[in-house]
Formats: C-alpha cells, structure tokens, sequence
C-alpha cells in the first residue's frame, strides 16, 4: 500500500520525496500516481522556495539567456528595440530595460512578459525628476531667475547641426573606437556618462566649489562640463564667450539633445568633434597628429594620453617639450582614474605608466 | 510550472558563480510558462535544448553547465534532476 503523503520538514523528508518525484515522473494525470506526483511536486516546490534562498533574476539575465539559447544576436536585438546604441547600451548595462522595451521583446521573443519587469505607462519618473533638478540647479547657480532664465535661453541655437551630422569622410564611427579609449575619455571627462541626462549634478555642484575657490584665489572658475556640455559648447555654442549664461544655455541645450540622440550617439560626435590642441580636432585626427597611428592601435597609455588633452589641449601637447612634465602627470592622473573606475588592473596600470608618453 | 529540485542548482551556482545568472533566469523562465510536454519544453528553449521522452537536456556553454530536467506535463512539474560542469568549467 502507498505510504501516505507528510509534510516535508528536513532535509531527509525532502530527498526521499524528491526521489519519489522522480520515480513518478510520466504518471497518467487523474490517477492515483498522477495525482500523488501533482501534490509531491507543491510540497516539495514550497519547502524549496522556504529553504533555498533563491535571489530574484534580473530581467536583462532573461534577456541574455533567451538570446544564448536562440543564438540571437546584437543586431536581432537592436531590430526589436529599434535602435542600434540601445541594444548595445543595455547590454553593456548603462540602460536599463524600460516597460516599453519589455513589452517589445516579450511579444517578438515570447519571453513571459512577468519576468521581465513591471509594466506600465509610468516612464521614467526618476529621469524626470533628474531633469527638473538641472533646470532648478542650473537657474539658481546661474542667478537666474523668470525673465532672466527666458533671457538666457529664448533664443537657443537650433540642434539641427547636429542631429543632422552625418557620417561623412574621415568620420570614425564608434565601434571603431577601441574600449580602452573610450574609457580613458570617460574616466577622465564624465564618469557618470552613460546615467546622467546631459549635465552631471554631481559634477556641476563639486565644479562650483572648485570654482568658488579658485575665484577665491584669483583662478579661472572650474569647468565641469559632462561630455554632452563639452559637445553642445565646442560646436552649437562655440561662438559664446565663457559665461554663466552661457553654462545655463549649455545645460539646457544638453538635456534637450540627449532626448533626441542616444548616449552612444552623443559620445561619438564628442570623440569627433572635440579640440585636442595643435589646430587638431577629432579623435581620429589627433590619434594620427600625436602618434601616428589609428585610435584602433592606441595603447591604453597613448588612450590616457589623448584623454588628459581636453583639460587643456594647448598647454599638454605633447609635441612641445616645455609641456612634457605637465601632460606626464595629467596622462597619469587619466590612468590612475581609469583605475579607480575599475577599468584597468593594478599591473596593466603599472605597465601603462611606466610607458613613454610618446 | 513548479519548478523543483532547486537544491542542486543553488549548490551548483555557489560553486559556479558564472553560472548563477543563467541558471536562475533558466528557473524562473521554466516557472513562469506552461509546457505540454517535454518536447514543447525543449522547443520553447531553442536550439541547446533537446528532448528525450520525459527527459529534456540543455547545453549551456556559455556558462560551461549542463541541466537535466524531468518534464511532467500533468502534474505541471519541471523537475531539476542534475547540473553539471562541462569540460572547460571555470569556477571562481
């Protein structure tokens, strides 16, 4: 006679009924084996969810894992998603998957909508709430305040140009920019890149003290521009003289421009547009001025290099001797921040400091 | 489904860190859907899966791991029978 059906209270009683469910794996459903496996598999199931302490999965795991067992690939992705820079953002982990992507790859993937996130129409309250936070931060470190804010940003420059920036000759396109380069720019320039919505707050508040004390001591005030200011001010705004008017205008003309192009976008027309001192302006340009190669065969150290040179393009190129000091400790504050942000290891830091600047 | 036998993959994943990630997305993909068969399990997986009546094999390789699961269809149940490292298994 069939022993009758306990509660699983140990370790013992949970393997010997995991054995059994083994055993009854492929009874009919509604006999007496079938139904006695049904009741086994919500014992054994509730004595496991109690015991094992199993972490809820991330959503982008879901996402990885179906697309390793389809064999799917970026581009599959980036085809759902509608875009090529978010494929590749979220992947890399600086996107998170939104409701609207959810319901994208849960329809043309049938993964089960549950596992990859809430759904709903609430889109983003935190990046709204960020944006709102660099209007009223921007107005009250510009002094600004109703018409003077309208003063300074009623007759804004167009972004035509550069949503309209097309990918002619000579242009290098992202993904031919080595990852050891872009993180040495990134690592100097604008760590918070990739979570920001344009002006990073937290640099733009730790540049303000920096400025104060710099005023203080008869200093220009600190920049503190995130990538997207640097864009906006080397070429929509690069007839304006240095202001807090014009830092106002760069702030809302970033946020305005990372609605309209994505992160990955943004950092490519940076890298392509960007002065690196010598008439030289461009990754690509500079790579081949300084070193004499393509930014593809930059050395990290040579990555660290080029990166230091926004800072002050002029006063570190490194073709002037009289700079070669003060762009060999500008390359090693670039290296050592690569570092700190995780992207070197303490030997290949040692190795790329110890290498010629040239 | 219940997805059972949650013991094995939580040793394996605590020796395998690699693995952790696919293999709870594997069990809450199993525990979200509902199979008719070990075969329409297997399909629903794509193509390193493969069944072999009750029984349903997964091939991860970029995890270097190995899943055996026994499909009941009637009794809803996915039951995790074993998880191995295949050759090459990198443990952290």
């Amino acid at each position: 006679m069939t022993q009758a059906i306990r509660p699983i209270r140990s370790k013992a009683d949970h393997a010997a009924a995991l054995k059994e469910a083994e055993l009854l794996v492929g009874a009919v459903a509604g006999t007496a084996e079938g139904d006695r496996l049904a009741v086994l598999g919500i014992l054994i199931a509730d004595y496991e969810r109690r015991t094992f302490n199993i972490e809820p999965v991330a959503p982008l795991a879901i996402v990885v894992l179906d697309m390793e067992m389809h064999g799917r690939t970026q581009t599959e992705l980036a085809r759902v998603l509608g875009s090529r820079s978010r494929a590749s953002e979220l992947l890399a982990g600086h996107r998170t998957l939104t409701p609207a992507m959810a319901d994208r790859l849960a329809d043309a993937w049938k993964i089960p909508r549950d596992l990859l996130g809430p759904r709903g129409a609430s889109a983003r309250p935190g990046r709204r709430l960020r944006l709102a936070g660099v209007a009223v931060l921007a107005a009250a470190l510009s002094g600004f305040a109703g018409g003077q804010y309208m003063s300074a940003t009623h007759d804004l420059p167009s972004l035509a140009p550069l949503l309209a920036t097309s990918n002619m000759s000579g242009f290098l396109p992202l993904d031919e920019v080595p990852l050891h380069v872009r993180q040495a720019f990134i690592a100097a320039e604008d760590s918070n890149f990739y979570t920001h919505d344009g002006t990073d707050l937290r640099g733009v508040a730790r540049a303000s003290l920096d400025s104060m004390i710099n005023i203080a001591q008869g200093r220009r005030p600190s920049g503190g521009g995130s990538i997207t200011n640097q864009l906006v001010k080397g070429t929509l705004l690069a007839g304006e003289t240095r202001s807090l008017r014009r830092r106002l205008r760069e702030m809302v003309l970033s946020a305005r421009l990372e609605k309209r192009l994505s992160k990955d976008r943004v950092f490519e027309l940076y890298l392509n547009s960007l002065y690196l001192g010598a008439d030289v302006r461009g990754l690509k340009a500079a790579s081949i001025r300084y070193f004499g190669c393509a930014p593809n065969a930059l050395t990290v150290s040579q990555a660290a290099m080029l990166a230091a040179l926004p800072s002050a393009p002029n006063a570190l190129r490194i073709d002037r001797a009289e700079n070669l000091a003060r762009a060999h400790a500008r390359r090693d504050w670039v290296l050592s921040r690569m570092g700190e942000e995780g992207y070197l290891t303490a030997a290949s830091l040692d190795q790329a400091s110890a290498a010629p600047l040239r | 489904m219940y997805v059972i036998g949650a013991g094995a993959l939580s040793e394996f994943a605590n020796a395998h860190p690699l693995a952790r990630s696919a293999l709870g997305a594997l069990a809450a993909r199993l525990g979200a859907e509902s199979f008719a068969s070990a075969d329409a399990l297997a399909t629903a997986l794509g193509e390193h899966a493969s069944a072999d009546g009750s029984s349903v094999t997964i091939e991860m390789p970029w995890c270097d791991t190995r899943v055996r699961l026994a499909c009941d269809a009637g009794a809803q149940l996915v039951i995790i029978t074993s998880v191995q490292a295949t050759s090459g298994a990198r443990k952290k």
